[in-house]
């Protein structure tokens, strides 16, 4: 589905990101796992458009996507979230879902000065898909409430629910579980699986919190120093003797 | 099918009733009270055109007075310069042709048009960086006009026919909310909006949020730009220092003390505002009354503008209304 | 040639003092992340002070306008802390429009209160009587340099060197740096914030005065109005050179400076288009002024 080769970030002469290769099935369940400063956020702002490589490639569904737009990415069905959540603040719960519908809204500015009548079927169908994913997530209750009153993990929901409403063919999740407690990110796990089937939607995610990438994905790629150092299933890496070296040895007596 | 076609003859049948008013009443106030009432509308347009670039797209510009400035211009050109056919300036009535409203949106459409050359900056700038530049844009036009021999220059365009009345004025004013209030309860107003909210977000839900920003500063132009036209045909005389940066600043008062993404906000302080100066001028009339006379100062006025201005900001950081709607905020009392 | 240094000359002269008037924007911006829109007011009212102190002592004390100077940075340095604390304070935490909106009222409002108490109607500074003009250097083929000139430009050279040095060496100075780079972070290595923000107003305020005594000196008047130009341009001499930087200050203000000579001297009529259109294209190539730190957002 989507084919990364050699990508590779420079920030001036701080190499984020070097050589990066990458080979997402479809369906699958991919993590991006590596110590702080790693360059996981950095290959995801690649791989989502909101930054640009400064080599390399990006294939997805057999198109080169490098250096399109992050809006680009999204309407061609690569959708994300973020590290520290960014929600539509002063917008309620419903209207940030909606704004995910945008791009498909199907009716041009012009229509919308006169609220004419293809301009209400459009709207309906946006709001009856919206409220659709806000039911998916559990969140239809608080539709009309202002999105940041919203309790963290809820506010997480919302963020894949916006995500989801773009009906994306790929799923980017950063760092999904963070600040969660264990409960919080088991019923997390669950979740990620049910939309993935559900949805039919690949899941590439990154995350701190080793049980949770080992439990939920089926292949991880290992970062450091921005440098690819491993690649496979988990048990694969959990035998990875780079890997323990730069991480799991270390994690292993916390 | 049936609602929209009811709301759109309903907002015609208010731009009658606005006509029957102006023709039958209007004439009976005074003239100090009609310029006042004129001015708030025309305020209220340029208002609205700014809320929609600053307050809903969150882009702030201090080059407002620019955008009036050519629409003023631009319009007064057409209902003067421009070789119309004779009809045109007879029909329906002489008082009001059918060249004024043509004129009113080619002038708008200029506007705009510099809307969207300003628009592009705005793509690489943010915050204090696009307002400044927004203000330098708008000092550019003044200089220009000052040296634009061919309408008065410095001098500035004089003779302007007095077409702006109760009628045109507060028509375009209902259509202007009408049409601004549609936008924002859509798909794109949604998308403009997202944009203030948070620009990485919106862009990573699909929103190109270039054609977005490009687009609010364009249409904010071009309201701005019908604005100036209704004044320069209420005033009968634009100069260039009329369109100083100023200006500019009177109007991003309006919106924020309205309140940055509330449209009936916006209005109700275009109302506030226009009419606080005049209203203190008034009281220069009362001057019987010791130490009100001082009141009638010019810059007493201006003074508790200021002041006003001040108070507000500290009391009510978000202005009057904040993002909600009037009507809104009185609903939530009331549940 | 002469009149390449004639422009040259009259560029570093006017530079040097919007240079100066720049740095009260960007320090204020530095600690408060606020357009202290009233900035170019306070010029005024240092001006006025000016006038009325140059005018009374002009005769009696020496170096008149030494104490002229002095007198007006100390009264410009009491108000700028006044408007701090009764104006921005309480708005320090509302978003930035509503302290710029404040700062606009501010501004209106010395304005109009000067006009009211001291009248609208523009006054002549007794330049002659603080600084009689000479020439100091009349070389033939070379502009003629005025003692005035000269003057104008030492004081303010002086007066950022000793900014420099306050901001560079001195605790004050080190804890402004602090605060402008991480308000919350500073108070919590004990560092009195409030404290710190009214030294900058106070200095801030006192180079405005010392710009507007040197603007009045040139150009010989005060009036309630005359601080809005110079203040605007400064501004943007602020922000051509990135705002919150105080080398950039100086360099936007120079710029400025050389830009509005030139232009004055060649298509004098669109001076201040051309001034913008510098300011625009220069924000175009770099969005966060010369100096400036760039605006990346971490994601």
């Amino acid at each position: 589905m989507m084919q990364v080769k050699h990508l590779t970030r420079r920030f001036g002469g701080l190499v984020a990101v070097n050589g990066v290769d990458l080979e997402v099935e479809e369906g699958s369940l991919v993590g991006l796992i590596g110590p702080n400063g790693a360059g996981k956020t950095t290959c995801f702002n690649m791989l989502s458009g909101v930054i640009a490589p400064s080599e390399g490639a990006i294939t997805f569904q057999g198109k080169r996507v490098d250096g399109k737009k992050a809006y680009q990415f999204t309407q061609l069905g690569i959708a994300r979230t973020f590290q520290n959540i960014r929600l539509f603040k002063s917008l309620s719960v419903l209207d940030n879902v909606k704004i995910a519908c945008h791009f498909n809204c199907g009716y041009s500015m012009f229509r919308s000065f006169f609220h004419g009548p293809v301009f209400q079927r459009k709207e309906d169908e946006i709001t009856e898909h919206a409220m659709e994913m806000l039911k998916i997530f559990k969140l239809d209750h608080d539709a009309h409430e202002i999105s940041t009153n919203l309790a963290y993990g809820e506010q997480r929901r919302l963020e894949i629910a916006r995500a989801m409403a773009t009906r994306p063919k790929m799923l980017l999740l950063d760092e999904p579980a963070a600040g969660m407690n264990p409960t919080e990110s088991a019923e997390l796990m669950d979740l990620i699986r049910f939309v993935r089937e559900k949805f039919a939607t690949t899941v590439v995610l990154i995350e701190h919190d080793m049980k949770f990438v080992m439990g939920l994905c089926q292949q991880i790629l290992v970062l450091d120093y921005g440098t690819p150092i491993a690649y496979g299933n988990p048990a694969e890496i959990q035998a990875n003797p780079k890997v323990i070296e730069a991480y799991l040895g270390k994690d292993e007596e916390g | 099918m049936g609602d929209y076609l009811k709301k759109w003859a309903m907002l015609v049948g208010a731009c009658l009733l606005l006509f029957v008013f102006d023709r039958y009443a209007f004439w009976a106030l005074n003239g100090f009270w009609q310029n006042l009432i004129l001015l708030a509308g025309i305020n209220m347009v340029a208002a609205l055109g700014l809320n929609l670039t600053n307050g809903y797209c969150g882009q702030f510009s201090l080059g407002h007075a620019g955008f009036m400035a050519i629409g003023g211009y631009a319009t007064a050109f057409f209902t003067m310069m421009f070789a119309w056919p004779d009809w045109m300036l007879t029909f329906p009535h002489p008082e009001f042709p059918i060249v004024f409203p043509i004129s009113l949106i080619l002038g708008g459409v200029l506007a705009a048009a510099a809307g969207l050359l300003v628009g592009i900056p705005s793509l690489r700038l943010k915050g204090d960086y696009l307002a400044i530049a927004t203000l330098g844009f708008g000092e550019i036009v003044r200089v220009f006009l000052v040296n634009f021999e061919y309408m008065g220059a410095a001098r500035g365009q004089t003779n302007i026919p007095q077409y702006s009345n109760f009628f045109w004025v507060y028509s375009i004013v209902l259509i202007s909310t009408v049409v601004i209030l549609n936008l924002i309860r859509s798909s794109p107003g949604r998308a403009i909006i997202s944009v203030r909210e948070d620009e990485l977000a919106a862009e990573v839900m699909g929103v190109w949020t270039v054609y977005y920003k490009v687009a609010a500063f364009l249409l904010g132009a071009f309201f701005a730009g019908v604005a100036g036209g209704l004044l320069g045909h209420l005033l009968t005389i634009l100069t260039p220092e009329k369109f100083n940066f100023v200006l500019s600043i009177e109007i991003v008062v309006i919106v924020v003390v309205g309140g940055m993404g509330s449209t009936s906000g916006v209005l109700l302080a275009a109302v506030l505002l226009t009419a606080l100066p005049e209203l203190l001028r008034f009281t220069s009339g009362a001057a019987s009354i010791p130490g009100l006379s001082l009141l009638g100062e010019p810059s007493m006025r201006m003074i508790l503008y200021s002041l006003t201005m001040i108070f507000l900001m500290i009391f009510r950081p978000k202005g009057l209304c904040g993002n909600k709607e009037m009507w809104e905020l009185w609903g939530r009392k009331g549940s | 040639m002469e009149t390449v240094l004639q422009v040259l000359l009259n560029g570093l002269v006017l530079g040097s003092v919007y240079a100066l008037i720049a740095l009260g924007y960007t320090m204020v911006y530095g600690v408060l992340k606020l357009i202290n829109f009233a900035h170019g007011d306070v010029l005024m009212l240092g001006a006025f002070a000016g006038f009325y102190i140059g005018s009374s002592v002009a005769d009696s004390v020496p170096m008149p306008l030494l104490v002229t100077l002095v007198l007006s940075m100390v009264i410009c340095a009491v108000i700028g802390v006044t408007i701090e604390r009764l104006a921005y304070k309480p708005v320090r935490a509302a978003p930035s429009l509503t302290a710029l909106i404040t700062a606009m009222g501010v501004s209106l409002f010395l304005e109009y209160t000067t006009a009211l108490v001291l009248g609208p109607t523009p006054r002549g500074f007794p330049s002659e009587k603080l600084l009689p003009t000479s020439t100091v250097m009349a070389i033939p083929g070379l502009p003629n340099i005025s003692n005035r000139q000269l003057v104008v430009m030492g004081t303010a050279l002086a007066l950022m060197g000793l900014l420099y040095y306050i901001v560079v060496h001195t605790k004050m100075g080190k804890a402004m740096r602090a605060v402008s780079f991480d308000k919350d972070a500073a108070r919590l290595m004990g560092i009195n914030v409030d404290q710190v923000i009214s030294f900058t107003f106070a200095i801030g305020s006192a180079l405005a005065a010392a710009g507007g005594v040197l603007f009045a000196l040139t150009y010989g008047r005060v009036d309630p109005y005359m601080g809005i130009y110079p203040g605007l341009k400064a501004f943007i001499a602020a922000v051509l050179g990135g705002i919150g930087s105080i080398p950039g200050a100086m360099l936007g203000g120079l710029l400025m400076g050389f830009t509005e000579s030139t232009a004055s001297y060649f298509v004098s009529t669109y001076r201040d288009a051309v001034l913008f259109s510098v300011l625009v294209i220069i924000l175009l190539v770099r969005p966060a002024g010369i100096l400036g730190r760039g605006l990346v957002e971490k994601v």
